[in-house]
């Protein structure tokens, strides 16, 4: 399969998964400064199951407020329209990897999702970036092209990854050479369509090709680059790749990170997965 | 989210998106803006001149006021790791103030505190329904404000907010309220403590200043540039410079004999650490006649590396009079110790003679003639202890300038030549010949104390025979010179060994040879001689050769 032909079918494909309606409008809502914290909770509670799997990790150790909260509009007011956007968004993605079995463990794919959005929120604030939820989203969906592909092509995906495993190559590498795209480039078209923001898409696009990332989308695509590798090191999940890529000196230089500082770090996210359960089973 | 500008919406797509009020919408999103950039600007303003506490916090309250309705709003400053109670503005509930002091540290207060970002939260969350001046639909906003991950402050509002009308822009300004309301308090704070720190620095400074004036060593400190950088009063005193606190080099400050004597120290103390200049012979003296000793150490930066140097100035004049009494002591005890052994020689001989003749009384054989030899020899030893005495006596007058010469006008030709003829017998004894030639045309009258000359030429003439060899010559000259009257008594005898030339006036020194050992003599002839003419403003000075002979010259003054 070429890419044109990848690309041109991925266009042509109805039902490609498309960000549930709900997800959509919150993140566009979000978007305005004038959406009352209401706006948001009328338009989640459409969705009861959504509703559901939003307040279950409001009120989950993840956050540990120690009251319950019962309403959308407080979770709002008490987490903040960005944290709920992430949670409705991942509440939401939750749904698209429960496809059907496959060479692709998408429970523990999605394990890995939600490690490395965690992890990549840690080294944001680390960082000072200015946007952590931003790199909780990247984080979160940098691997929906292997759910794409997984979804849409089963029998060549089964095969790539079975090549990748025999072979002990990345997966992106067969990934690329029998279909000429990787998931990263598919996640990018993907997210594009979601209408979501331009340097999530870019950073998810470069997440392994961190050497030719514009400017523009450095930091976030290296935090991106980063969690992936920790949650691989820190064994959270199942990315699919049995081996972990080194981490670029570049990477390491932004996180400031030194041996040292690497122990502290390792207790910091265990601490954090610890405590993110709650999204590890959304059903 | 509303500051992206790379998002996907744009104000443009908003408003083709939302057709319902897009005018209105613009106008809302204009006005987030201006509020935004309304309160970044205070802020900016602040932050570059406001460093008062208090009037910090009086803008964070007012700016919230801007945009968010409250019934009151409590502030609460960050101070020794706790919140305490700081101001509040609006009706206030004093109950409320309690309740949140209390609950600060605990529960949900404490959550929103450790999560570091505003949150609202429902009134029943934080006040008990009981309470009867709050209504259940209060919304309580808690602010806290954190800069570099340390709590500065908290910030809690008890609102006027409805749950319905909260908007996403509310907690957005509350966030950039907090970032900059911290950023400016823990400003005001740091100025507060650097002012407090300075303070304290001054009071140290002041102190170190004081201390340092009031050392008794002076100090000068150099640095790596050979600047001069402090001094205190001490050194300017001893230095004779004035006090310094600015940098000049020091080359140009001091003279050129400091200056060598600061250069070696520096270049020693930079090599080895530390450097001295106590030679207390050779001192660098002031202009007030007090000597100076130096040291130097190297002074060390608070990481430990050179900084320069620092040079203490002594005030040497004690340790120079503690010498030069230390040398007057030994001096002393020397001449204890020459003049009992000097006194005793002739005292044993008389003591043994007055033994044996006590003996001889008791004898048969009494012999008178022996006696008289014996009382004959008792009493010229007696005669040489009291000559010896009255010479010391003579001698410490003579010194300490007891004695007064009593002047007159005398022919020193014609007290020479009655000199020779006392002396006579001793030279023909050892066929020795004393001439005297006086220069032609001179007036040979001179102004002093006729005994004490007379001394003086016994003194020198009788050395110059006891310490000759049989057959030896004595020349005395008498010359007109610019200072008066040159005598000159030489002669061509033992001589003096070159090592004991400069000791030959010193009370009791006699040099000590194989030619001298058999010439009787007490050792301060010399003294009397040199103290005797130097009362009469004259000089003595003596050159000798050993095995050729010495020549004494002196000058006497012709006139009052």
């Amino acid at each position: 399969m070429l890419i044109s032909d990848v690309m041109k079918k991925l266009s042509e494909v109805d039902d490609l998964p498309t960000l549930p309606v709900i997800a959509n409008k919150v993140i566009s809502l979000i978007e305005n400064p004038k959406t009352r914290a209401s706006d948001i909770t009328n338009i989640v509670q459409k969705d009861p199951s959504l509703t559901a799997r939003v307040m279950k990790i409001v009120n989950s150790a993840y956050y540990g407020f120690p009251r319950e909260i019962s309403t959308i509009t407080h979770a709002i007011m008490i987490l903040g329209f960005k944290d709920i956007k992430n949670l409705v968004l991942s509440a939401s993605v939750f749904k698209i990897f429960q496809g059907k079995e496959s060479l692709l463990d998408k429970k523990l794919l999605w394990e890995h999702s939600i490690g490395t959005a965690i992890i990549s929120k840690l080294f944001a604030k680390r960082i000072n970036y200015h946007d952590c939820e931003e790199a909780f989203v990247v984080g979160l969906l940098h691997d929906m092209g292997k759910v794409i592909l997984d979804l849409y092509w089963p029998d060549e995906y089964n095969e790539i990854l079975s090549e990748a495993a025999n072979r002990n190559v990345w997966i992106r590498d067969v990934e690329h050479k029998h279909l000429k795209v990787t998931h990263a480039e598919i996640g990018y078209v993907l997210l594009d369509k979601w209408n979501l923001p331009k340097p999530v898409c870019r950073a998810i696009q470069y997440h392994h090709q961190i050497n030719i990332v514009p400017d523009d989308y450095k930091e976030l695509t290296y935090l991106c680059n980063a969690a992936d590798i920790f949650a691989r090191i820190k064994r959270i999940g199942n990315s699919g790749d049995t081996f972990i890529p080194s981490l670029n000196k570049d990477v390491w230089m932004l996180l400031k990170l030194n041996p040292d500082k690497l122990r502290n770090l390792y207790e910091e996210i265990e601490v954090e997965m610890g405590k993110a359960s709650a999204f590890l089973d959304l059903s | 989210m509303i500051l992206k500008s790379d998002g996907n919406r744009t104000v443009e797509e908003i408003q083709i998106d939302n057709s319902v009020d897009s005018r209105k919408e613009l106008e809302d999103l204009r006005g987030s803006f201006k509020k935004l950039f309304f309160i970044l600007s205070r802020f900016a303003d602040v932050l570059s001149f406001q460093f008062d506490y208090e009037k910090v916090v009086d803008l964070i309250m007012e700016m919230s006021g801007k945009f968010i309705q409250y019934k009151s709003v409590l502030f609460f400053s960050y101070v020794d790791d706790a919140f305490n109670f700081y101001k509040s503005d609006g009706e206030l509930v004093e109950s409320i103030t309690d309740t949140i002091s209390s609950q600060i540290k605990e529960g949900v207060l404490d959550w929103v505190i450790s999560s570091n970002r505003p949150a609202m939260l429902p009134a029943d969350f934080i006040i008990s329904s009981d309470c009867a001046e709050i209504s259940d639909s209060n919304i309580f906003i808690i602010v806290p404000l954190i800069a570099q991950s340390k709590n500065v402050g908290l910030v809690v509002f008890d609102s006027l907010l409805e749950e319905n009308e909260i908007k996403n822009e509310d907690l957005d300004l509350l966030s950039i309220l907090a970032t900059e309301g911290a950023v400016a308090l823990s400003n005001a704070l740091l100025y507060q403590e650097m002012e407090k720190k300075n303070v304290e620095l001054a009071k140290v400074k002041t102190n170190l200043m004081n201390i340092y004036d009031s050392l008794t060593t002076g100090l000068l400190i150099i640095n790596l540039e050979g600047s001069l950088v402090r001094s205190n009063s001490k050194a300017s005193e001893l230095l004779e410079i004035p006090i310094f606190d600015f940098h000049l080099p020091y080359k140009d400050i001091f003279g050129s004999k400091i200056i060598n004597k600061i250069e070696k120290l520096i270049d020693v103390a930079y090599k080895k650490g530390k450097s001295f200049d106590f030679d207390l012979n050779h001192l660098y003296i002031n202009s007030s006649g007090v000597p100076v000793g130096f040291a130097a150490n190297k002074l060390f930066d608070e990481n430990g590396d050179v900084a320069g140097i620092i040079l203490s100035v002594h005030d040497m004049s004690e340790s120079k009079e503690l010498q030069e009494l230390k040398e007057v002591d030994k001096i002393k005890t020397e001449l204890i110790s020459n003049v009992s052994h000097e006194l005793r020689t002739p005292l044993t001989s008389i003591k043994a003679y007055t033994e044996t003749l006590i003996e001889l009384l008791g004898d048969q054989d009494f012999d008178i003639d022996s006696a008289r030899e014996f009382l004959n020899t008792i009493d010229e030893e007696s005669e040489r202890l009291t000559g010896m005495i009255c010479d010391l006596l003579d001698l410490s007058k003579l010194e300490s300038g007891k004695v007064s010469l009593s002047r007159e006008k005398f022919d020193i030709a014609k007290l020479i030549e009655k000199v020779n003829t006392l002396l006579i017998k001793l030279a023909v004894k050892k066929s020795i010949t004393i001439d005297l030639e006086v220069d032609e045309n001179i007036d040979t009258l001179c102004w002093g104390d006729v005994d004490k000359i007379r001394q003086v030429m016994i003194n020198l003439i009788s050395n110059a025979i006891k310490y000759n060899n049989d057959g030896g010559t004595i020349k005395i000259l008498l010359k007109q010179d610019d200072d008066g009257l040159r005598c000159v008594v030489k002669d061509n005898g033992f001589g003096i060994p070159e090592k004991d030339v400069p000791f030959i006036f010193d009370k009791f020194f006699r040099v000590d040879s194989s030619f001298t050992s058999e010439v009787s003599g007490s050792g301060i002839g010399l003294s009397i001689v040199k103290a005797i003419i130097e009362a009469h403003g004259g000089n003595i000075k003596i050159n000798s050769r050993e095995g050729e002979g010495s020549e004494f010259y002196f000058n006497l003054p012709t006139r009052k």
